[in-house]
């Protein structure tokens, strides 16, 4: 099921915050085991943030998101500060999803433009237009670290909360990319500017070295208002884009950056090699 | 298999040794792929400044056909653009040379012949490299 | 002057409007390749290795004609491509290109 289309002026300021009360209605990735992970999908209106280190998989993951999203009838705009859009049409073209397309059948739109620009579009005439002539009812945003370069450090939290309220009062489901060095420990502190605490949501994307081999690891750390998996899933890049394996249950502290086998596996694994010596 | 010679720079300037000529089925499977970079970028050129339907168009009036032969290319976009047809090629050079990796020079005097010469050299010398 | 010949001119100087310098061309091709681009005429010109010097005035031609369009974002002046009017324009350069004969055309 889709996310209904936000209501109009004060309506639509009263749904914002009853959205999460109705139940049922969620904004499916349409990746079929992200969306049981999210139970569902996202909640209508909310911002996700997507954070992983660089090549983890958050441009994907956010085209993904927005391609099947246009399948399922909901436009969608991709801003870029870095890759130019021929870049990411190339890219997308690589599994498959023909985003020039969707332009022209004028329910998606790639907007490449400056951080600088961004920031000094205060009111959100930036992006007016092509709001205008998409109604788009998701964004993602590539990246909020690249926005983090062209703003004081205490400056941060307040242009990111001037732009997540901006999207949520015209009803748009929004992720927003950040490129964090290293996810460790307990903490569901993904940045260090704070602002893991003005996102609904919050994935992170880790590649983790086991048995020799990078694999590449996805958690939900934080879903306001919904219940979620919070099991460490593997995960693929494949032609068809992002496909969501079993969790990592034979492995801990995968997250702090030392997988080791559980003890019960080890067991296993001695019992194993021991029943093989004596046949 | 030819015998290499002393070292030969190439046009980029590496001193390496390297065969000095190709075998027959070495310099054809070059100008193949010569040839379709030069038509892939001639149709990414045109149709990327002019548009879809007007790369559609001149395709039915041939243009494309003569991509592989500088003069008759020149003088079939001289006789559509006039004086454009000048930054059309240009362009073409430009991408031509980023996709081989050769450095392109836009103060330079301009010859579109002398320009996919060139081009089609530093094609030849990686045949000659692989 | 009949319609006709009025509708031919007019495809002919856009062509040549479009086609009338490289640095006019590199934006086109950065433009149609970009349609999304939204960037001030300094990050137009660092975008295809140009000063702003030499593109300022390319850049002004083309929002004469249209294909592009301007719009001020606080301090700043900002360009992008005008999605409808560069398909009319291109629209009537193709109109224009069907009646010329191609060198070597039977």
């Amino acid at each position: 099921m889709t996310a209904p289309r936000p209501k109009a002026g004060a309506a639509g300021f009263d749904q914002l915050f009853s959205s999460k009360a109705e139940g049922g209605l969620r904004v499916k990735t349409g990746i079929v085991e992200l969306d049981e992970m999210l139970r569902g999908g996202f909640m209508p209106g909310d911002s996700v943030m997507v954070a992983g280190s660089a090549g983890s998989g958050k441009t994907t993951l956010g085209l993904q998101y927005l391609f099947n999203g246009v399948k399922l009838g909901e436009p969608g705009i991709y801003v870029t500060f870095e890759e130019l859009p021929d870049q990411i049409y190339r890219d997308a073209n690589n599994f498959g999803w023909d985003l020039r397309k969707m332009e022209e059948e004028g329910k998606f739109r790639v907007i490449c433009t400056s951080p600088s620009l961004m920031l000094e579009s205060g009111d959100g005439s930036l992006l007016e237009d092509v709001f205008r002539e998409v109604q788009p009812q998701r964004l993602v945003i590539d990246s909020l670290s690249h926005l983090e370069m062209f703003v004081k450090k205490d400056d941060m939290r307040m242009e990111a909360y001037r732009m997540i309220s901006y999207l949520k009062t015209r009803g748009i489901s929004s992720i927003l990319l950040w490129e964090s060095p290293q996810i460790s420990g307990g903490s569901f502190s993904v940045t260090d500017v704070g602002l893991s605490f003005l996102v609904d949501c919050i994935v992170a994307l880790k590649p983790v070295e086991i048995e020799s081999s990078m694999r590449k690891a996805l958690v939900i750390l934080k879903m306001r208002g919904s219940d979620h998996d919070k099991r460490l899933r593997e995960f693929e890049i494949t032609p068809a884009g992002i496909k969501i394996q079993s969790a990592f249950t034979n492995y801990e502290g995968i997250i702090s950056g030392s997988p080791r086998k559980v003890a019960s596996e080890k067991f296993m694994e001695l019992f194993r090699g021991a029943s093989e010596k004596r046949k | 298999m030819r015998v290499s010679d002393s070292s030969w720079t190439s046009p980029r300037g590496n001193f390496e040794s390297v065969p000095t000529s190709l075998s027959s089925d070495q310099r054809f499977t070059a100008e193949r792929a010569f040839s379709s970079v030069l038509v892939s970028t001639v149709r990414e050129v045109v149709g990327d400044a002019l548009g879809r339907n007007v790369l559609e168009i001149l395709t039915s009036k041939g243009l494309l056909d003569a991509s592989n032969n500088a003069k008759e290319f020149d003088l079939k976009l001289q006789s559509l653009f006039g004086n454009g047809a000048t930054v059309l090629e240009r362009i073409v050079v430009k991408d031509l040379n980023r996709k081989l990796g050769i450095p392109y020079d836009s103060e330079a005097r301009f010859d579109y012949e002398k320009s996919l010469e060139k081009a089609k050299e530093v094609c030849f010398v990686e045949s000659r490299l692989k | 002057m009949f319609r006709g010949e009025q509708a031919e001119m007019i495809g002919s100087e856009i062509l040549s409007t479009l086609l009338g310098s490289e640095v006019r061309g590199d934006l086109l091709v950065l433009f149609h390749r970009n349609p999304g681009l939204i960037d001030t005429v300094d990050g137009v010109a660092r975008r295809i290795g140009r000063t702003t010097v030499a593109v300022i005035n390319e850049v002004r031609e083309l929002l004469e004609l249209g294909v592009l369009r301007q719009k001020r974002i606080g301090a700043f002046e900002v360009v992008s491509l005008d999605r409808a009017k560069d398909r009319e324009l291109l629209e009537s350069v193709a109109n224009h290109l069907k009646t010329v004969r191609i060198s070597g055309e039977k």
